[in-house]
């Protein structure tokens, strides 16, 4: 309800949104969750990947293909970073290179 | 808690009050009885008693109920405008409940009762329209309360009514009546056209006070009507006409809903302004209005009062009007109405809804669409310019709404579909709304449960969200902070049926802010920051509520904890949903102090040591953290800021950066100071993981070094014993060793001991510890507790000094750990003994196996509820058989101490020959207060160890083992006199030891070692003297230098015929002569050695014969340096017995027995076991000594590297039957003696062509009967002639020392030299071994 112009006011909302994915990726089998939840006056549209890793989206507008083209985007860098023999799915990526890509993906995209 | 149920729009609200003195059991009591009563059968209600109030009377025959709900508090003042809006949001009725034993007090209840009313309600406001007191009689009822008529609105309830509810029903049934016709009265009111201007007038109108009202209206004439006919436009006037008749409409209402209907049809040829002109004019009146409002109005009261196809009709016609002419608040309203006139309908028509499920629609859908429309209009109504704005209530309505549409689909959902479980649950929610009963169960959390109930009824959880989330935005801020936290409540609880906890954790933490917020406004001056809006700031972030008043000094009105724990669970609740456990670091309550269930820790048990898979977003952890502590800065809680800080650290510390571990670090130390001066008697426990790596006893000094040694010990041992020779066991591998050198130290009781302790800190900041202590069991343990700073991210060692105070067992089970402000905490540390490396390394792989994978997703995977699923119950079983050693020391009594005072020895080394044998003093020193009657010295020097390796090894024959262990037995390098073993040194006596220190060649280095002991104590107790006794040692190192000088080597033993020797002319010498004046014709050998000198001195060397039987010989010689000397000795023959030579090889140590490796025939070994014997018995007769040519030094000359070979044992070895031959010759006549043949230099001198007779005598020398036979030879054989045979000539059998003599009679026929040779032989054997004598005789036939 505050605005939410805190950082982790926006992860937390992200997180909360894990509850209707995880419900929704129970029942649907596509990878791309499209304005799957709405908090806050955001809307959450999300990416499941086939190893059950999720990227999670916060936006305001309407934007479909940009978002699904985000993600796309996102998987392949993802994927990639995961052949890193040494990635575990439970280490974070602090690859700077990954960063800059989804950056760059996001620019180009959203 | 308020409660918005789906159906509130029914609720007939009446409000209770305690009144006068009751006690809150009992109120609750009489709440819990009136609250069972949820509907009333309209049929039960009395008719009231006046025709024009009747109007929303029910009719005997009526069919509906009315749905009672009694709410404990009245609505907050700011929901007053809505009075006219929503009269289902107001009590209707109040309800006072007060007991009562006194007649006399009746009075004052029903004053106070009034009071109370008054008090509740602002003084303009509509409701409530009907009063009543409850007075329960109390008592045994023998006084009789007697209400009498002087005090209305007063009941009594006497105690010894039998059916109490039915009379309280009796009772609500005529309250409700009551009220009923007070709806009548307002509507009368509302109808007239002022009223209906007033209600039009603004959006939230209100009942304009009776003052404001034209007479007419007041006196409630019907006529008034008439008299304001122009404000109203027609149909407004037949509608005012209808009513002031009253009845017509009224019956026509009751019928059917034709009535309205002539009134809607007119009602939409509407001429009203336009709204929006209204509301410009809210405070004119007069001007003309819609009916709309009306009719809503008129709806809310007919489902008020149970009839629900009247409000149907009402509501109807009201948003026909709405339609046509916009005011979208009260046309949501009315379509909330006419949703739960749907639900009411279906819940009275009960439970036959299952034919509705064969539509294509969903039997609700109606239901849904008509609250999503009201939402909708809801939310386009809020931005309106209304000067009286309003916000606040129009959020309200509109989060309401959107609650009201999700209960209604989450009720439908956890119902398992539209039945008549859901409306109930829409309609009377009860206690715990969002807990029906299916998900009710332990199990009713999990997924699958939840997506069972969602395929039965239909309706995803997402969907459900999905409404719900519409209710959740900026427009809360409007709300005032109670409806907020009332409705965020709410959706929480929604949120964490359908279990949704992250969305449930969100709704948390704004519950928490808004709650907060009321905190710290409360407590700051009144008319200070009017924080609206400002719902979600919290200290921690933005310094907008400041920690600031440090100078001001709060005082807490009341002292009551459940608030702020309620809080603080909130947050824990929202932290751990995120995947962080703040009660990581417990709270502990230092006032009820139970040191039994303390928790311990095993250290490598500790699942902390072992990385386990991390969880959640770090980011927002450490967020939601910060928000945390803020809170709870903000309550102010300082120990359980302290604990978050703390728990943060335990468990984030991996994510947290560096600024932020110092800065929870320094917040939390803050905070337990403050918790400390507050006399907080909460205290966090010990936080930072297991900080104690590891536990050493400190050796002892050397000089304090105790030995165990057995009580037989003290016995006198046989004096060849000595330590010299390793301890050998009887066993090769015997596994009680290992068990009893493992583990237990001895020390001393009364002396200090010191532990190694090595601790850990993991974290950025230096980890203070306020109190290190080891915590031990067995004897009491005196150690003062230490305080400790460990650098950061480093080991560090220090060391913890201790007395123990009695003997017995001390068992140091780890270490007790307190950090600043916190309460002390035990780590044990078990020893890593086998089990327990295999206990960790099993559990360890466990943790390994199951890391990294993920079969758990969300919040099934967070490490608690994990733990429960995954951790294999076969290692938590073998955990439990587990029993931890932990490092013991066995403390004895008091020990004396000595020291070594001074020593004889210039730098402690000493120079030798070889087989010198020098002697060293020690002066002792008893410097304690207990005397030593004890004392024991061993010792070791640099040839011991090879030596016992090279046995131990056992490649070594039979013979050089035994070389190897004479050596070290009986020619150590050091010894002492054992006869100064038992004595008694009084404390501070001094004492000297002689020690004997012999040279041995390749010994670089010896030590002296000096056990002592306290053995003979006076018992203090009738127990039983252990069996063991503690001896104390010193070392004495000494330096050894050995130069190796002379060397023996080619030892020879020759044949020694005296004739031979003396005749030589060479061997005049004395010394030589004197040697050999001992010896006999036979019987003797020559024993020869050389001896070199290597050194750069000259020796003397004197080589001496002790041999039995014989005089002392002995011969001397002087060694120049590089030269060799020949020595000769002549020695006696001598036999050693047969079954003395025979005997095995001994071994002098008691070695087990091992089968030898060289397989010997039995002759081999017969023949070795001789040589062996001869050859120690050749070493006792001949002795070899050195002496320093011009000086003292002397020493013993070593024999023992020398080698007896065969021959040389033939030689030494007596023969077996002795031969001894002679000549005989008759000089004289025939008759005459035989005289022996003239003999000189050891030779016969015969002549030739004589007759003589060889005699040869035989003994058997050996110890047991022989049967012999003999052999002469005679050279030059052909010229000699003899008579008879000259072999195989029988002796028979010879006892021991019997002598047989054969004669023979030879004659010489040349001259020259003869040699006659005999042997004797053993008949029966074969011709070489046979052999057991011989003699020679030599003659010299000369014709002279």
């Amino acid at each position: 309800m505050g605005g939410g112009q805190d950082r982790h006011v926006i992860q937390m909302i992200a997180n909360a949104s894990l509850d209707v994915i995880e419900e929704v990726v129970r029942k649907d089998n596509a990878m791309y969750l499209k304005s799957v939840d709405k908090f806050n006056e955001w809307t959450v549209s999300a990416f499941i990947t086939p190893g059950n890793m999720k990227f999670v989206l916060l936006h305001e507008g309407k934007n479909d293909e940009g978002i699904r083209a985000f993600f796309s985007d996102v998987w392949e860098l993802y994927v990639k970073t995961t052949m890193n023999p040494f990635h575990t799915a439970h280490s974070g990526i602090r690859s700077t290179v990954f960063d800059t890509r989804v950056r760059a993906s996001a620019r180009k995209h959203l | 808690m308020e409660y918005h149920a789906f159906a509130s729009l029914a609720h007939f609200r009446i409000l209770l009050v305690p009144v006068g003195p009751i006690s809150r059991a009992t109120f609750d009591q009489w709440v819990a009885e009136i609250r069972t009563l949820e509907n009333i059968r309209l049929s039960d209600i009395p008719p009231g008693t006046k025709d024009d109030k009747a109007r929303f009377m029910p009719s005997p025959k009526s069919k509906g109920h009315l749905h009672l709900s009694f709410p404990s508090h009245p609505p907050p003042i700011s929901h007053w405008p809505m009075s006219l809006f929503r009269p289902s949001h107001f009590p209707l009725g109040v309800i006072g409940i007060a007991t009562c034993s006194q007649t006399d007090s009746l009075s004052s209840i029903s004053a106070e009762f009034n009071a109370a009313v008054n008090d509740l309600f602002p003084n303009d406001s509509l409701y409530p329209l009907a009063n009543n007191c409850f007075v329960f009689e109390e008592g045994d009822g023998t006084t009789n309360l007697n209400l009498g008529d002087h005090l209305p609105g007063l009941v009594i309830i006497p105690s010894m009514m039998g059916n109490k509810k039915e009379n309280i029903e009796t009772l609500l049934a005529d309250l409700c009546s009551n009220i009923l016709a007070e709806f009548s009265t307002v509507l009368n009111t509302l109808e007239s056209p002022l009223g209906n201007e007033y209600l039009n007038g603004t959006l939230f109108p209100s009942l304009p006070l009776p003052s404001d009202l034209p007479l007419p209206l007041v006196d409630d004439e019907p006529e008034s009507m008439s008299a304001i006919p122009s404000y109203n436009s027609q149909p407004e006037l037949t509608m005012a006409g209808g009513l002031r008749t009253n009845t017509v409409p009224l019956t026509l209402k009751r019928n059917s809903s034709t009535g309205p209907a002539l009134v809607s049809q007119a009602s939409r040829r509407s001429t009203l302004g336009v709204p929006a002109a209204n509301k410009k004019r809210h405070s004119g009146i007069g001007a003309s209005s819609s009916h709309g409002r009306l009719f809503k109005v008129l709806g809310d009261f007919f489902i008020l009062a149970g009839r629900t196809e009247d409000a149907s009709v009402w509501y109807t016609e009201a948003i026909a009007l709405f339609k046509t002419m916009p005011d979208n608040v009260w046309h949501a309203s009315a379509l909330e109405g006419l949703a739960t006139v749907a639900l009411l309908e279906s819940w009275s028509s009960g439970q036959g809804l299952q034919a509705s499920m064969s539509t294509s629609r969903e039997p609700w859908a109606d239901t849904s669409d008509k609250l999503e429309q009201a939402i909708s209009l809801y939310a386009k109504s809020s931005p309106k310019a209304d000067p009286d704005h309003h916000y606040d209530l129009l959020s309200y309505l509109y989060t309401v709404a959107v609650l009201r549409q999700s209960s209604l689909y989450f009720a439908t959902w956890s119902a398992k579909g539209w039945g008549p479980l859901a409306f109930s649950a829409l309609l009377h929610p009860g206690l715990t709304p969002y807990m029906p009963p299916t998900l009710a169960h332990s199990e009713s959390n999990h997924p699958i449960n939840l997506d069972r109930l969602s395929s039965i009824s239909g309706i995803s959880r997402a969907q459900i969200s999905t409404i719900l989330g519409q209710a959740h935005g900026p427009w809360l801020l409007h709300l005032g902070h109670r409806e907020r936290i009332v409705i965020l409540e709410m959706i929480a609880a929604m949120y964490s049926s359908l279990g949704y906890h992250r969305k449930e954790a969100y709704i948390l933490r704004e519950v928490i802010g808004c709650i907060m917020d009321l905190v710290v406004c409360g407590r700051e001056e009144p008319g200070g920051v009017n924080n609206v809006g400002l719902a979600i700031t919290f200290p921690g972030h933005s310094e907008s509520i400041p920690l600031a008043d440090k100078g001001a000094v709060g005082v807490k009105a009341t002292e009551r904890q459940d608030g702020n724990d309620s809080i603080v669970n909130l947050v824990k609740y929202v932290c751990k949903v995120h995947g962080m456990n703040l009660d990581s670091v417990k709270l502990i309550n230092t006032t009820a102090k139970s040191t039994d269930d303390e928790a311990s820790i095993l250290l490598r048990g500790d699942p902390e040591d072992v990385a386990e898979d991390p969880y959640g977003w770090p980011e927002l952890q450490i967020g939601i953290i910060r928000e945390a502590i803020a809170v709870a800065e903000a309550l102010p809680d300082p120990p359980t800021i302290a604990q978050f800080c703390l728990s943060a650290l335990k468990s984030l510390h991996a994510v947290l950066t560096e600024e932020d571990q110092y800065y929870m670090y320094s917040v939390s130390s803050r905070a337990l100071t403050d918790a400390r001066r507050r006399g907080e008697t909460r205290s966090v426990d010990y936080w930072s993981g297991q900080p104690i790596v590891s536990i050493e006893l400190l050796p002892l000094s050397t000089l304090r070094l105790l030995v165990e040694n057995p009580v037989t010990m003290l016995a006198a041992k046989r004096p060849e014993e000595t330590g010299a020779l390793p301890r050998l066991d009887p066993f090769l591998y015997n596994p009680r060793k290992s068990l009893t050198s493992q583990g237990r130290t001895l020390v001393v009781k009364d002396e200090p001991l010191e532990f190694a302790v090595t601790l850990r800190n993991p974290f950025v900041f230096d980890l203070e510890l306020q109190k290190l202590s080891l915590s031990t069991s067995g004897v009491p343990f005196d150690s003062k507790p230490i305080s400790v700073s460990i650098p950061a991210q480093s080991y560090h060692a220090i060391v913890i000094e201790g007395k123990p105070l009695e003997s017995g067992i001390l068992t140091v089970r780890g270490c007790r750990v307190q950090a600043p402000g916190g309460v002390s905490r035990e780590f044990l540390l078990p020893l890593s003994t086998t089990e327990e490396e295999a206990r960790m390394s099993q559990r360890r792989s466990a943790i390994s196996c199951e890391s990294g994978r993920s079969k758990y997703a969300g919040l099934e995977s967070r490490p608690w509820s994990k733990a429960g699923k995954r951790i294999s119950t076969v290692a938590e079983a073998s955990l439990k058989n587990f029993i931890p050693r932990f490092l013991e020391c066995k403390v004895v009594a008091e020990q004396p101490l000595l020291r070594i005072r001074w020593s004889s020895l210039t730098h402690g080394a000493v120079m030798l020959y070889d087989g010198e044998k020098s002697s060293f003093r020690l002066t002792l020193e008893n410097v304690s207060s207990l005397p030593i009657d004890f004392l024991r010295l061993t010792f070791d020097d640099s040839t011991i160890s090879p030596a016992q390796q090279a046995l131990a090894d056992g490649d070594l024959s039979v013979y050089d083992a035994y070389e190897t262990e004479y050596e070290l037995i009986n020619r150590p390098v050091f010894s002492w006199d054992r006869a100064q073993e038992t004595f008694e040194l009084a404390p501070g006596k001094k004492i000297g030891i002689v020690i004997t220190c012999m040279g041995k060649v390749g010994c670089s280095s010896g030590g002296i070692f000096i056990a002592y002991s306290h053995v003979h104590r006076r018992q203090t107790t009738l127990t039983q003297p252990s069996d063991v006794f503690h001896t104390r040692q010193i070392s004495y190192p000494v330096l050894v230098t050995v130069y190796h000088m002379l060397e023996c080597h080619g030892m020879d033993v020759l044949p020694l015929h005296r004739d031979d020797y003396c005749a030589n002319d060479h061997s005049d010498e004395q010394s030589w002569k004197s040697l050999l004046r001992d010896v006999e014709d036979d019987g003797w050998c020559l024993f020869s050695i050389d001896v070199r000198n290597t050194y750069g001195l000259p020796f003397e060397i004197t080589f001496e014969r002790i041999q039995e039987g014989t005089p002392i010989a002995s011969t001397t010689s002087l060694v120049a340096p590089g030269s060799t000397t020949r020595i000769l000795l002549p020695v006696k023959k001598f036999l050693l017995p047969e079954e003395f030579a025979t005997r095995a090889i001994p071994t002098l140590s008691n070695r087990q027995f091992v089968v030898d490796k060289a397989s010997l025939t039995s002759a081999e070994q017969k023949a070795q076991r001789e040589l062996f014997w001869y050859r120690e018995e050749l070493f006792k007769s001949v002795r070899g000594r050195w002496r320093e040519a011009g000086g003292i030094r002397s020493g013993e000359l070593s024999l023992r590297q020398q080698r007896l070979s065969l021959p040389m044992l033939e030689m030494l070895r007596t023969e077996t039957a002795k031969v001894r031959m002679s000549l005989h010759q008759r000089t004289g006549e025939e008759g005459s003696t035989w005289d022996a043949v003239f003999r000189k230099d050891g030779k016969y001198r015969p002549k030739p062509y004589e007759y003589l007779y060889l005699r040869a005598q035989v003994t058997n020398l050996s110890n047991g009967p022989l049967l012999l036979s003999l052999d002469l030879t005679m050279e030059p054989s052909e010229h000699v002639i003899q008579e008879g045979f000259l072999s195989d000539i029988p002796l028979g059998r010879l006892d021991s020392g019997e002598t047989q003599e054969i004669e023979t009679p030879l004659c010489f026929v040349s001259c020259g030299r003869f040699e006659v040779g005999a042997e004797v032989r053993i008949l029966g054997v074969r011709h070489e071994e046979g052999k057991v004598g011989m003699g020679v005789l030599r003659a010299d036939v000369r014709d002279e």
